[in-house]
């Protein structure tokens, strides 16, 4: 924490010169109109939603790792989480901004939300997209709470150790917590019920953003199947992030090493479970990776099946296009990275490889992106009516955003890797045998 | 080495002790209890540990947080699904389809939202609550940064002389690593002690980091948009005047932009 290199500055530069690019764009669009923004009609949903659904999903294993894995008492969690959380937050707050980029008008977003107003006007709630809003405002707010509240202790213990004004601001945060008996005793019950609260909010708001599409009378959505197939991919392209944003910091940082002062690889892993985060961290990520990317697998199979089964020329025609029409290569570039690509995971030496671990994440990302262009874009651009059939092609203004929205998100993250502690120092702490008497004296008989 | 200075004052009437293990740290508070010496007395560890919960409160019920969660999921499962039906009967406008204006399935959805918001805010208020913060007032003793690294505080207070003389006899049975009775202190002056000399060494600190990387990003995403900008701008002037359009930069909607 605290000093930064040079190497450090430059990656806030790169993350920052392209949050700035980004928010350029944006702004052109602003001045400029919605009409700057490449949609083609009929398809009005493009770039926007896809990155909006994409972000949503990198926020997924966050609270997967850190409250599901804490109910199933996993260890390997306890290295990666707190960074796994930060990532969550940060990735819904650059979804959350899509909304508002996509509907143009983002100053008046807060029309979203249900207010009292003069005019007694209210939301439709019965509407998929209000379920959303609840569904991802209600996963931010409750994911905010628990990576704040699982701080607290360690921006303690970073307080005891800064003077001046840092420390000022970090006694404000740590809101004077001193870990006395009844401080721990109140936290670890809390702690519970907000990592219980978190377990189904994981499983429900990829479900209601499926259901965005899913609740729709368009082919290749109105399907069942979407709401465990988008969780699974949103769990697939989080365990994924996770493993591009850890691996190079465990590098840098040194978190990797054993306490025989050496790394921990494939080769040397006599203490992989004793190094902060390494293979073992990396190693169970790409297992998770490896089975929700199996499920994925299968539901592209079955959704494919479907369309065929149901004998309805629509619905398999949406498929044949996506198969054999203009966005082709969209579905096979998502195949590749989500489908084939892992199955080098299968074996245990290339799970553990850090090279092959870190361009395997960066492709699944790109697959899932590409996975949710997929079905969005097609399945809008053909649509029932021959005479409305588009080809939508992303212009400048939404690329520039879409990019500008991974310099956001990075820059966040930077940052917060500087300023917090990344690794959950409490809980590593538990991990540890604790100093015993019993056990000095043990030694020395 | 940056030093992080302490004051290790202790108050009259109270006992401190620093443990570094935990089974001497448990063994003693057992016996101290035992001993009824007990009543004012705080615990602090780096980390939660159930084997001091367990001898701290002992027959005690589990924490009150609980009723907060269960009041919080009530009042948000009854409170989600009263506003949508509320809304939907105070503006008609809204029936889709024929369907009904307050239809269970559909309604489910924010409910259980809305249950899992307000639970959560409920046992975030009974957790500061039950934990007494934000608390800038706790007493000096606990105040030590040693406490949230590797060793366990063990503070009793409100004691009499001779209730002070005997937990120091207790305690010093159990080898803490430090032993201070608050009324022979009162006696020495304090110190300020360097916790370097006391074999904790905190971390090299850059108190300008903050502000090194606040102005690096400032400047960066200046240049950034001004740069692009006047890239941009010349750029697509350019091409636009390749295909015979007049780039007005100052017109407001797309299809006003580009003039033949």
């Amino acid at each position: 924490m605290f000093n930064a290199s040079a190497v450090y500055l430059a990656l806030v530069g790169i993350a920052a010169a392209t949050m700035g690019w980004g928010g350029y764009c944006w702004y052109y669009q602003l001045t400029h109109g919605l009409g700057a923004a490449g949609y083609q009609p009929p398809v009005f949903w493009g770039v926007y939603i896809t990155t909006f659904v994409f972000w949503i999903g990198i926020g997924h294993a966050g609270t997967l790792i850190s409250a599901v894995l804490f109910l199933f008492r996993s260890k390997w969690r306890t290295g990666v989480y707190r960074a796994s959380e930060a990532m969550t937050i940060f990735g819904v707050m650059t979804a959350g901004l899509f909304p508002a980029i996509h509907v143009g008008r983002a100053w008046e977003a807060y029309w979203l939300f249900p207010y009292p107003n003069q005019r007694q006007l209210w939301q439709n709630f019965k509407s998929p997209l209000m379920w959303d809003v609840f569904a991802v405002s209600t996963y931010f707010s409750v994911s905010a709470i628990f990576f704040y509240i699982g701080l607290i202790p360690d921006i303690a213990a970073v307080r005891d150790r800064t003077r001046g004004f840092i420390n000022k601001i970090y006694d404000g945060l740590s809101l004077g917590w001193r870990g006395t008996d009844r401080q721990w005793r109140h936290y670890m019950a809390a702690y519970g019920f907000f990592a219980a609260f978190a377990t189904p909010l994981v499983l429900s708001v990829h479900s209601v953003v499926s259901w965005d599409f899913a609740m729709a009378q368009t082919m290749g959505w109105h399907s069942t199947l979407f709401p465990p197939y988008f969780v699974a991919g949103a769990i697939f392209s989080g365990c994924a992030m996770v493993i591009t944003l850890l691996l190079p910091l465990s590098v840098i940082f040194k978190w990797d090493y054993g306490p025989d002062g050496k790394r921990t690889t494939h080769l040397h892993d006599k203490y992989q479970k004793q190094a902060y985060i390494g293979v073992w961290h990396f190693d169970s990520l790409a297992k998770m990776c490896l089975l929700t990317g199996g499920i994925l697998t299968y539901a592209y199979g079955v959704e494919h099946y479907i369309g065929w089964y149901s004998d309805n020329v629509y619905e398999w025609g949406i498929f044949e296009y996506r198969l054999f029409g203009e966005y082709d290569w969209v579905f096979f570039m998502m195949f590749f990275c989500n489908c084939l690509a892992p199955l080098i995971w299968w074996k245990r030496s290339w799970r553990r490889n850090y090279g092959i671990l870190m361009v395997v994440s960066i492709l699944i990302n790109v697959g899932m992106w590409f996975e949710r262009y997929n079905i969005i874009a097609s399945a809008l651009a053909h649509q029932y009516d021959p005479a409305a059939w588009t080809l939508y092609t992303p212009n400048w203004v939404e690329m520039g955003i879409m990019v500008g929205s991974f310099g956001w998100f990075f820059l966040w993250f930077l940052l917060f890797v500087k300023v917090m502690p990344s690794i959950a120092i409490a809980e590593v702490k538990e991990l540890v045998r604790p100093p015993l008497k019993s056990d000095e004296k043990g030694a020395a008989k | 080495m940056s030093a992080v200075f302490y004051e290790n004052k202790v108050q009259k009437g109270t006992v401190k002790a620093v443990f570094e293990h935990l089974d001497t740290l448990v063994n003693a508070i057992d016996e101290i209890k035992r001993a009824k010496l007990g009543h004012d007395m705080i615990v602090t560890s780096p980390l939660p540990r159930h084997d001091l919960e367990h001898v701290i409160y002992k027959g005690e019920g589990p924490s009150p947080i609980r009723w907060f969660t269960l009041t919080g999921a009530l009042f948000g499962g009854i409170m989600g699904f009263a506003l949508q039906s509320i809304t939907h009967l105070n503006w008609a406008m809204i029936i889709p389809a024929g369907k009904p204006l307050v239809s269970i399935p559909a309604f489910l959805v924010i409910t259980f939202e809305s249950t899992v918001l307000w639970g959560c805010l409920f046992t975030l208020v009974g957790l500061l609550l039950m934990c007494r913060l934000p608390a800038n007032d706790l007493q000096v003793e606990v105040q030590d940064p040693r406490l949230s690294d590797d060793k366990f505080g063990f503070v009793l207070n409100s004691l009499k002389s001779s209730e002070a003389q005997k937990v120091m006899e207790i305690l010093s049975k159990y080898a803490p690593l430090e032993l201070i009775n608050g009324n022979d202190q009162e006696k020495a002056p304090n110190v300020i002690i360097p916790l370097e000399e006391r074999g904790f060494e905190p971390n090299e600190t850059d108190t300008d980091m903050l502000l090194k990387v606040g102005i690096m990003t400032t400047v960066i995403v200046i240049l950034s948009i001004i740069g692009v900008r006047s890239y941009f701008d010349n750029t697509l002037a350019d091409q636009l005047k390749e295909q015979g359009y007049n780039y007005k930069t100052k017109a407001v909607a797309p299809s006003y932009r580009t003039v033949k």
